[in-house]
């Protein structure tokens, strides 16, 4: 997931940094069972979406865990 | 019914009063020294902001409770014994634990602000020999992206428990930083980059306190 540093705003920032972590970091348990990786593809390609639109959905900082 | 994993705690940790998802109750499943945060898991991973969002709150809630180690979103197991199997090795995960305790993780990112990037050295105009010019170009790129660890990276991690840089990897990409930091720390890393970012030269962004995402594999830096 990409962000551009000069325009977007820091709210912006805080969600790319937040999905970065929850669909690339995190301990992966058990990855033979748990994970079909065609699913977490479907979340990226969902998710490109909605950041590629970001700033028209007008998130309140408030549901931003993290930002700030 | 597969169960839907929040993350890895403390086996007296206390279950936030913070729904699953779709509602569902969050329960904690021991297996010795540690313990997992589940709850039961919907047939498909859901894929809607809001979900993820719902899902990262649980994870929050958790880590104002104790250490969490973080479940990657998606992770999911067919039952509460296939949890317990994978928390097998007690110790692993306890030490994993014990590293993240009372810290949080802090997001950064840096990159040279346009073509400012300071004595870049400009490419031999006399060099032909394209191989050459190529490993000129890549030498120079990597020293750019030297620079910018060293400048941004290095005084950050001396704040930090753990760090971790990636660097930028194309030309419009920022470099990538993740500190595992004291909470008491926290103010200390936010006003570097605050110094940072004001400098004429350097983008900087710092976002979070994270639970520690980047920190959570037993054993790994990430």
């Amino acid at each position: 997931v990409k962000v551009d540093q000069d325009t977007a705003a820091p709210g912006d920032v805080a969600l790319v940094d937040l999905l970065d972590r929850l669909l690339a970091g995190g301990v992966v348990l058990m990855a033979d069972v748990v994970l079909s990786l065609a699913d977490i593809d479907l979340v990226r390609v969902h998710l490109s979406a909605i950041i590629s639109s970001v700033d028209t959905l007008h998130l309140p900082e408030s549901q931003l865990p993290g930002s700030g | 019914m597969s169960v839907w994993v929040y993350g890895v705690v403390d086996p007296g940790t206390r279950l936030p009063d913070v729904p699953g998802l779709d509602g569902a109750p969050l329960r904690l499943v021991r297996a010795g020294d540690v313990g997992a945060v589940v709850c039961d898991a919907p047939a498909e991973v859901p894929q809607e902001l809001a979900d993820l969002l719902a899902h990262e709150r649980v994870v929050e809630a958790l880590t104002e409770a104790g250490p969490v180690l973080p479940a990657r979103y998606g992770s999911r197991l067919p039952d509460d014994a296939a949890v317990v199997r994978s928390l097998e090795d007690g110790t692993r995960w306890l030490s994993a634990l014990d590293a993240v305790r009372g810290r949080v993780e802090l997001a950064v990112r840096a990159a040279w602000r346009g073509e400012q990037t300071p004595s870049t050295p400009a490419p031999a105009p006399e060099e032909t020999r394209p191989g050459h010019a190529f490993l000129a170009r890549l030498a120079a790129r990597s020293d750019v992206q030297g620079r910018l660890r060293d400048r941004v990276h290095a005084p950050l991690a001396e704040l930090a428990a753990a760090a971790v840089w990636r660097e930028a990897r194309g030309r419009d990409e920022p470099g990538r930083g993740s500190y595992l930091v004291d909470r008491a720390e926290v103010g200390h890393v936010q006003e570097l980059c605050s110094a940072l970012a004001e400098e004429p030269e350097l983008t900087v962004t710092c976002t979070g306190p994270w639970p520690p995402y980047s920190f959570s594999t037993p054993g790994g830096g990430s």
